[in-house]
This record gives C-alpha cells, sequence and structure tokens, in this order.
C-alpha cells in the first residue's frame, strides 16, 4: 500500500439489521408445520430418533494402567458366549452376546432376512422372526432362532412355535414405547397380506396391546401356556420398551420369564410416526441400570437374562452395555445398514429413487429401499446379494465382539461379562445421573451419593 | 410343504429356491407359505412329531391333585400310545388344559377350565362340559371346540381355523384379531367383540354389546339380537342368500338353529374407510374418526 | 394388576375367614407380594373394632430401638384414645407392628381416627362395628395362619393378592384399604387408574387424606367421599365408571352389603357365581371352585356393570 490507499473491504456475508432466529422455530420446524397442516396427520418416517439425547458416547472406560494387570489384547482369553435363560430345559446358547433382533418379513425383504439369518449363524449367534411370521428359509437358515409373540399375532402358528429355540414375547419397543407396529400399504404385498391375513395394499397398524391377556396378572397365565405348548424346553423373552423400567421390569420379573429384553429410546423401527420416535422412552444408558437393578433387587440376577437393545453402533456401545448390567445385546439397525442400509451402491441413485443423499436415507416406511433391503419391490430386491450380504454381517458381528474384547481386556478381564459399571466414567453430568457412573476425574455421580450399594 | 420337499430344496440354488417358494414377485398367489399348514390339507397329521391316534381307544384322566403340567404331559403321553379319545375329569378351573394339541384327537373336558383352554391348537375336537375362563381356543388353527356353558373374554382371540362354539354367553373382545375359522356363540357377547378381526366369520345369536366390530379389516359378524353399537368403521350390510344359507348349515351343525330361522341376522363387515388412513385426504378422514 | 376375590352370604353366617382364604390362596399366582382381607363379623352396634399399624414390616429389621418406639407409638394411641371417651374392651397385639382393639365409643369416631393417624408411624387399617381389616406381606395361608383367620365367622368379606405396579411392596399399599374415616367401608380392586393424581388433588382439597401412592387407596376415599355426601354406595359405583379413568374392576364391602363395577374398557377379568344363599367372585373360576368343588354355573360380568347385594 505504498501509495497510502486504503484497501476495499469485503462486504459481511451476514445481514447486520437482522435481530436473530428462532430457536423455538427455525425453518425445520416451520416446514414441518406447514407440510402437516396440508396433510391433516402425523408424518411417518423409518430410523431411529433425530435429536440429541445423552447416549454411549457420553460414557468412557477406564482401562488399567498401574492397578491393574491387563490381558493381552489380540491372544489372551477373554470369553464371549452367553447363556440366554439358564434355567430353561434348552437355553440358547450364543458364542457371542450379540445377535440380531426381530424384523418383519414385511418391513424387511425375504434377501435380507435370510442374509441376516445366514450372517447370525456363521458368528453363532441367534436371530429372530419379527412380526409376521415365519419364513421358512429363515428358520432354515438360522440355528438358533427365536420366534416373536407379537400383540398383532401376525401369522404366528403353534407349528411354527415348536420349532423354535424361544419364544419372545413382544410387549413394547423403546422407538415407540406404548404404540403397535406399522407397516405402510406400499409394503404389503399379497405374500406378505397373505401370511398375516389381511387385504393387500392396506396401511397395517398393528394393535398395541396383545388380544388374549390384558395385564401382567393374565401374562403370567400366558407365559405359562406357552411353556405347555412348547413343553417347557425354551426360554421365554419379554420384549419391552424402556419408559419405566425399574418397575415394569419388576413387574415383568414376577411374571417369571427365562429373559428380560429392554428396547431403549435409540432404537430403530420401519416406519412410525416421526414424534413418537422423538419423544417416548428413556435412553438406554438409564435403562440399563434401571432394569439391572429390578432384577438384582428380586434376586433373579443369573436366573433371568437382561437382554438390551437400541443405538448400538460398534464395539464399545456394547461393551458399555455389557457393563451397565446386559448380559446380551441385540441389535437391528446397525445389522441392516451391515447389509447396505444408507450405503451408495452403484445400482442405486438416491436421490432420483427416493429423494434423499446416502447417508441421509429414513425412507424405510415407503418401501423404496434403493438397497433392497427394506422393500418388498422384486427390481429393488435383486440389488441385494444375500450371500455377500449374509458375509457383510458375519463380518460386522464379529467385528463388533473383537472390539468389545478390546475394552474387557483393557479393563482386564477375561470374560467379557465381567465387565461392570465401575468401568466406566461419565463425560457429561446427564449421563452421570442416568447411568449412575462417576463424573470422569471426580468420585462424584450425579444425584447419587452411592451407586455401588444401592 | 406341498409343492416341494426339503430334500429338493437343497439341490436347488438360491434363485431357483426363492422361486420354488414363491417369493419372487408380488403378483404371487401368496400362498407359498400357507400351504404347509393347510388346515385342509390331506397331510395335515404327517408332521413327524405327531402320533397316529384312534378315536376308538377311549381313556378317563382324573385332574384332581394333579398340575395343568402333569395332565398335559400324560394327555401327550396317551397319544403316544395311541389313544384317541381321552376324557379328562375335575378339571375345577385349571388354566391352560389342553393348549398346544396339534394332533388328531378327541378331548372331552367334564367341568369348567380357566384361561387359555385349548389355546393354540391346530386339529383336536375338543368337547367343555363347563364353563370356560378367559382366551379359550386362542390362536387355534383347525378342528372344532364346543363349550357347554358360558366362556369368558377374548374368546377365540387370534384364531385362526376351525370352529370354536360355545352355547351360552361369552364375555368381552370375543375373536379380537380373528384371523380366519368361525366363532358361534348361542347366548350374547360383550363390548368390543371382532376388535381388529381380520378374516372369518362370527355368529352371536343374542346381542351384541358396544363397539361391535370395531375397526375391523375384514370378516363377517352375524348377530340376531341387538347391537348396542357398532364400533368405528364397522358397517352392516344386506344379508344375502349364501349367508343365510351358510348360516342354516352352521347352525343346524351345532344344534344351535333358533326357532325364528336365520332371516332376522344383521350382518356386520368391515367400512374399509382405514384400510389406508395415511392416504386419506384430510377432509374424508374427518368424516370417519 | 392383582387378584381379587369377594363373597357374601345371605341371612346367614359362615366360615368365612377361612373361604375368603381358600379362595386367595387360589389365585397367590396372580399376586405373590402381599395379600390382604376385609371380613364382616357379626355386628355388635355398642362396639368397634379397629385394626391399626404401628409401623411397616420391613421396619422389624432397623436394629433393637424399634420394639421401644412400637411401644411407645402404642402408648400414644391409647393415650388419644382415652383422650377421646373410647373405653378399651379388649387389645390383641398379633404381630409387633399389627394390632387389635374392641372399644365401646359414643363420639365422632372420625375426628377420634385423625387424632390417632397424628402419631408418627401409625395408620388405621379399619375401623367400624363389623369390618375387621387384615393385611401383611406374604401369601393367603401365611397372613390367614399369623392372624389366625381360619375359623372367623362372618357374613360376607372381600379379599385381594397383589402384584405391586408403580407402588412399592409393603403393607400401606397392600390391599384391601379402608374408606377412611367413614366406619364399615372397605374397597379391594384390580387393574390401574390413570387419572389418579388428579382425582387424588380433588379429593385432598376436599379434605381426604392418602397414606400410600397405590391407586386403589384414591377408589376408596372416593368411595367414603360419596357415602358421606348421601349417595348410595349403587350409584357411588356407576358415578365412578364415568369419572374414573383406567381400566378397572372392583368391589366395596359395607356393613351390610356387597357391591362390584367394571369399566368401560372390561380389561379386568372377574367371574361371577350366583344363588339364592351365597354369592362368589373372583378374578378367575379356580378361586370360586376352591369353595365350590361342585358343578356351578359362572358368568363374566360385562363392560360398565354395577351390582349390589345385601347380606
Amino acid at each position: 500500500m505504498a501509495d497510502g490507499d486504503m484497501p476495499k473491504k469485503p462486504a459481511l456475508a451476514r445481514d447486520v439489521n437482522r435481530i436473530g432466529d428462532s430457536f423455538i422455530f427455525p425453518p425445520r420446524v416451520m416446514d414441518d408445520i406447514h407440510i402437516k397442516s396440508e396433510l391433516g396427520r402425523y408424518r411417518m418416517r423409518g430410523f431411529s430418533l433425530f435429536k440429541k439425547i445423552p447416549h454411549w458416547d457420553d460414557l468412557t472406560f477406564m482401562p488399567g494402567t498401574l492397578t491393574r494387570f491387563v490381558i493381552e489384547g489380540y491372544r489372551e482369553k477373554c470369553d464371549t458366549d452367553v447363556k440366554i435363560g439358564p434355567r430353561a430345559k434348552r437355553p440358547l446358547e450364543l458364542d457371542i452376546p450379540i445377535y440380531i433382533t426381530g424384523m418383519s418379513f414385511g418391513a424387511l425383504s425375504y434377501e435380507a432376512k435370510t442374509a441376516l439369518a445366514r450372517g447370525a449363524t456363521m458368528a453363532g449367534t441367534a436371530t429372530c422372526s419379527g412380526e409376521g411370521g415365519m419364513i421358512p428359509d429363515e428358520r432354515r437358515y438360522s440355528s438358533k432362532w427365536f420366534y416373536q409373540c407379537i400383540q398383532s399375532r401376525y401369522g404366528f402358528n403353534p407349528n411354527h412355535l415348536v420349532l423354535a429355540d424361544g419364544c419372545e414375547f413382544f410387549i413394547g419397543q423403546g422407538c415407540k414405547v406404548g404404540l403397535g407396529g406399522h407397516l405402510m400399504g406400499q409394503k404389503v404385498t399379497d405374500q406378505v397380506a397373505e401370511m398375516r391375513s389381511l387385504p393387500a395394499g392396506i396401511d397395517q397398524r398393528s394393535p398395541a396391546r396383545h388380544p388374549d391377556w390384558l395385564g401382567p396378572d393374565d401374562l403370567a397365565l400366558k407365559i405359562q401356556e406357552i411353556r405347555e405348548a412348547t413343553d417347557w424346553q425354551i426360554p421365554i423373552q419379554l420384549k419391552l420398551g424402556a419408559a419405566r423400567v425399574y418397575d415394569d421390569v419388576r413387574m415383568a420379573v414376577k411374571c417369571d420369564p427365562d429373559s428380560i429384553y429392554i428396547d431403549g429410546m435409540e432404537g430403530g423401527t420401519g416406519a412410525g410416526p416421526h414424534l413418537a420416535t422423538e419423544d417416548t422412552g428413556v435412553p438406554g444408558i438409564a435403562a440399563i441400570r434401571q432394569a439391572r437393578k429390578a432384577i438384582d433387587d428380586l434376586g433373579k440376577r443369573g436366573e433371568i437374562t437382561l437382554i438390551y437393545a437400541g443405538g448400538i453402533r460398534n464395539g464399545a456401545d456394547v461393551a458399555k452395555a455389557i457393563a451397565l448390567g446386559a448380559d446380551a445385546i441385540a441389535i437391528g439397525h446397525s445389522a441392516m445398514m451391515a447389509l447396505n442400509c444408507n450405503k451408495d451402491i452403484p445400482e442405486a441413485n438416491y436421490p432420483e429413487e427416493i429423494g434423499a443423499e446416502p447417508g441421509y436415507c429414513y425412507h424405510c416406511h415407503t418401501g423404496r429401499c434403493p438397497v433392497g433391503v427394506a422393500t418388498q419391490d422384486p427390481v429393488l430386491r435383486s440389488r441385494l446379494d444375500p450371500d455377500e450380504a449374509a458375509e457383510r454381517v458375519y463380518n460386522f458381528l464379529h467385528t463388533l465382539t473383537i472390539e468389545a474384547q478390546l475394552f474387557a481386556r483393557a479393563c482386564g478381564k477375561t470374560n467379557l461379562h465381567s465387565l461392570e459399571p465401575e468401568d466406566l466414567a461419565a463425560l457429561t453430568m446427564e449421563a452421570s445421573a442416568m447411568a449412575g457412573v462417576p463424573l470422569a476425574g471426580t468420585n462424584h455421580t450425579v444425584g447419587i451419593e452411592d451407586y455401588h450399594h444401592l | 410343504m406341498a409343492s416341494v420337499t426339503d430334500a429338493e430344496l437343497k439341490e436347488m440354488t438360491q434363485e431357483e429356491r426363492v422361486k420354488a417358494l414363491g417369493m419372487t414377485t408380488e403378483q404371487l398367489t401368496g400362498k407359498s407359505l400357507y400351504i404347509e399348514f393347510d388346515p385342509d390339507a390331506e397331510e395335515r397329521f404327517t408332521y413327524p412329531w405327531a402320533p397316529d391316534v384312534d378315536f376308538n381307544k377311549r381313556t378317563e384322566l382324573d385332574c384332581d391333585g394333579l398340575t395343568t403340567t402333569e395332565v398335559n404331559a400324560k394327555v401327550r403321553d396317551l397319544m403316544n400310545e395311541g389313544y384317541g379319545t381321552v376324557v379328562l375329569q375335575n378339571p375345577r378351573g385349571m388354566h391352560s388344559l389342553g393348549v398346544g394339541i396339534l394332533n388328531k384327537l378327541n378331548l372331552i373336558i367334564e367341568g369348567s377350565t380357566g384361561y387359555f383352554a385349548v389355546g393354540l391348537i391346530d386339529g383336536p375336537n375338543v368337547r367343555i362340559n363347563g364353563r370356560v375362563g378367559w382366551s379359550c381356543g386362542e390362536n387355534m388353527m383347525s378342528g372344532t371346540v364346543m363349550i357347554e356353558k358360558n366362556a369368558g373374554s377374548t374368546f377365540g382371540a387370534a384364531m385362526r381355523g376351525g370352529d370354536l362354539v360355545c352355547r351360552g354367553s361369552v364375555g368381552s373382545r370375543t375373536g379380537i384379531d380373528q384371523k380366519g375359522g368361525t366363532i358361534i356363540v348361542g347366548g350374547d357377547t360383550g363390548a368390543l367383540s371382532g376388535f381388529m378381526m381380520q378374516r372369518g366369520r362370527m355368529v352371536v345369536c343374542g346381542n351384541a354389546g358396544k363397539n361391535l366390530g370395531d375397526s375391523m379389516y375384514d370378516g363377517t359378524i352375524y348377530v340376531g339380537g341387538e347391537i348396542k353399537s357398532l364400533g368405528v368403521d364397522a358397517v352392516t350390510a344386506e344379508l344375502t342368500d349364501l349367508d343365510k344359507a351358510w348360516l342354516t348349515r352352521k347352525l343346524k351343525q351345532y344344534g344351535m338353529m333358533p326357532d325364528k330361522g336365520v332371516d332376522h341376522f344383521t350382518k356386520v363387515v368391515a367400512g374399509k374407510m382405514l384400510w389406508n388412513y395415511d392416504n386419506l385426504e384430510p377432509n374424508e378422514k374427518k368424516l370417519i374418526l | 394388576m392383582c387378584g381379587i376375590a369377594g363373597l357374601i352370604h345371605k341371612g346367614k353366617s359362615s366360615n368365612v375367614g377361612g373361604e375368603m382364604t381358600a379362595m386367595l390362596q387360589a389365585l397367590k399366582h396372580r399376586g405373590p407380594d402381599s395379600t390382604g382381607y376385609a371380613v364382616y363379623g357379626e355386628a355388635d352396634d355398642g362396639d368397634y373394632i379397629m385394626r391399626l399399624k404401628v409401623a411397616e414390616a420391613e421396619d422389624m429389621n432397623r436394629g433393637r430401638g424399634i420394639h421401644q418406639v412400637l411401644d411407645e407409638r402404642i402408648a400414644a394411641v391409647e393415650a388419644i384414645l382415652e383422650e377421646n371417651g373410647a373405653k378399651v374392651k379388649s387389645k390383641d397385639r398379633v404381630r409387633p407392628y399389627a394390632l387389635r382393639y374392641v372399644i365401646s365409643h359414643d363420639g365422632d369416631t372420625g375426628e377420634m381416627a385423625e387424632h390417632i393417624e397424628e402419631t408418627e408411624g401409625v395408620e388405621i387399617l379399619s375401623l367400624g362395628n363389623g369390618l375387621e381389616l387384615i393385611k401383611d406381606l406374604g401369601d393367603a395361608a401365611d397372613v390367614a395362619g399369623a392372624y389366625g383367620l381360619n375359623d372367623f365367622t362372618g357374613t360376607h368379606g372381600i379379599g385381594h393378592t397383589r402384584m405391586a405396579t408403580e407402588s412399592d411392596v409393603d403393607i400401606k399399599s397392600a390391599h384391601p384399604y379402608w374408606a377412611f374415616p367413614y366406619n364399615d367401608v372397605s374397597v379391594v380392586h384390580n387393574g390401574q387408574i390413570t387419572n389418579y393424581w388428579i382425582m387424588r388433588r380433588e379429593m385432598e382439597r376436599k379434605g381426604h387424606r392418602f397414606m400410600s401412592n397405590c391407586d386403589s387407596e384414591l377408589l376408596a376415599v372416593y368411595t367414603a367421599h360419596n357415602l358421606a355426601n348421601g349417595v348410595s354406595l349403587e350409584d357411588s359405583l356407576r358415578r365412578s365408571i364415568k369419572e374414573i379413568d383406567g381400566v378397572f374392576t372392583y368391589l366395596v364391602c359395607t356393613k351390610d352389603q356387597l357391591g362390584m363395577a367394571k369399566d368401560t374398557m372390561a380389561a379386568k377379568p372377574l367371574v361371577l357365581y350366583e344363588s339364592d344363599d351365597l354369592i362368589a367372585m373372583a378374578s378367575e373360576e379356580v378361586a370360586i371352585r376352591a369353595i365350590l368343588p361342585h358343578e356351578i354355573d359362572t358368568t363374566d360380568p360385562y363392560d360398565e356393570e354395577v351390582r349390589v347385594w345385601q347380606a
């Protein structure tokens, strides 16, 4: 600037006269109101919740350093097997503490269901039928298989029940606690409709209550009935959405099942009202701790297995859930991602076919899944190669397990199930209060003086 | 498996297997998964675990002092020994009696039972000379069940096939989630009967409580007496000659034909307005809910 | 979430205690947490029977000092009785924390009851001419044995086996509930009330007291409130179906009546047996069969059904 001219200032990229933006009514909320006032109903979508809640990332492990003897990470023994329902005559013995949760044939394609079954069998773990009855091939491919007894009883068949290795009573799901399942008409093809004894093409909204028992007192009798029908052989599992967890699990224990499954609010769905996924249930880190306490308080530790599902993405999440008290983990949505959910595969053109970029697709409810997982359309289904998909499911289950082992070994455990809440610290006040573990760097657990002896 | 055997399936490639099982297109008849357990098919009793029983071999079993599990296990043993007619004495309100029988059998229960009597059955003919508690014939697939006295609530819940008959009155929520078969009630039924009914037929000779057929998908309800109120999306329809012929045949079969015939029956079917609720125009929605 | 049972003999007394025990024991699987009875003996109009507890069962584990605390509480109760002009005719300490008094009194028992409950830890379980309300943790055989109920003679009674839902496992949350301070009225209930807090606050504003967070207590208070305002038992039952939300089946006893009500959803079971001299009802038929093994005809009451029987 030798000649003394001042450089020209670029204009500000913002409107300085603007007072502010609404936090309560950002553009997305306004769009939502505009759309709903045209539509006249709640908006449906798939996927799990969109808002931020305290979750697994807010916890961290406290491995051994000098105070603890750590286990060699890649070689030394660290057991992972788990028995679901040890009291049953034929408990479900899994090699790894992670299995594939129930997702219906109807929500998922035939190829997706069988690929999950084959992947799980390779990994030495179980799958679950989900709503809408058994597809024979899934049973053939699964070495360990839960049969779901769901509120709607679509396709429920006593002949299939006696083929099962476990029977799961679906009582609620974490994603939409207190609501029944949804399957939009686009996915109710002739075949799906026939299995469920419904007219094809209708919007199927399953009941939220079981037809033949209306309270936990009746449930105790219903469990007895299923045990009679299966000759007291297989474990009976109750799947509950996480809400009033301590009271619910306490009642569930009194109904005397072999296993209790808690589904946190992070859980996903194939279709549900958007608001239900956002605003029902409690997070997994709070639910597991309460469920564990309820089972222990009634003296049933080791007799009734606790299974957790909801928002499990990697081995660290698995290990944290086990540390908080779960005996085994079920995965749904991340297993679908192993199948290809939201992956940019060459055959698919996301923006044109579904109107969303890969990684932002939550359109399972439309039945137009670009990767052939959550659809019944033959063209889309052909995009999923079941053989390769099965391999990916196996790889993912295996990876989850070795990742979880990594944390267990680092904390000095030769068994994955030896992880304790005391191996964790919380990174936020919220997570500390919910999970009942101390805030990192302190001896202080928010809201509680001493959780060890509760 | 009617059309393909397991051995054949093993030989096939994945693609062929998918095709053989009828899972390739949406234009299928959709029966492929059903055939295996079609109650009308001849091979209905050919499951490997189904023992061959002789209806003429008859025995009695006194339930007094036995637990439900002991009674059910004993019935299974008797079937394995070839007994085709089993009479249970003194049930005294026991729960879960005779559940999970997947075989032909004449089962006679001399007295009243509790919850879940003969639930989850496929095949047996049952006569209960007493009253049944809640959820009798729950999820039954085939066979006939006759109840001589009254029945509790959720009678025939999620039933899929066969005939479930009660000569007396039943409680509320009869035939909830009914998916097939026939329910016949000689007396009255309570509220919310036929709730979310999907298929099959229900006949009530007496009166029906409020919200009859609430949000039913499909199926038919016939009521001989008064209907307190219809539920959401349930409508009355004209009783055709075919309906009358069917009613006459069924009611005569069980000796429950009313003196005044069947012309006075009201037929209730689904209004089908809720079938695609999530695709309805807003103003249409206001009309139905 | 429970099992309930009730029976009433018309025009005669019978071994109601033994019969209720048999019925409740048959319903044990519906509620393993606690068992309770409200049975009605032959009323002597001059005398009142008062059942009370001075501590929770679990308090007994709190060290040796608890016995002295209990003795102090009992002394306080007796002092209040004397202050109110009540004469203790007999006193029976069934368990360290559970007492039965027979008193004669001619004043306002309601006011006296309020005074007694001002003592810390003391809850009157029942007060009346005929009513005896007994509840404790454990099954029917345990409770009947401990409280000597097996040969209790009376005209009618109700009972309850409890599986705790959202309130605690303790005596104060166990059924039946006495309609404090309304003499001789008791309630058992199976179900849940979903506008409980709204109704409870309304009742509290009208001056009623709640001892527990159990929703069934609301039905007792609600019934007492109606009866105190001159509403008949039948009308009170009918009114409750409109005003109380949730699913419920409940039984109410007065000195000489037994009533039942079922909500609009009819989601909670009840089996009813009626004959000329005995009416019995229970959540499951198996309970009725425990006292009537011969062949009988039973029915399910429908939704919104209200019945009242006279002893």
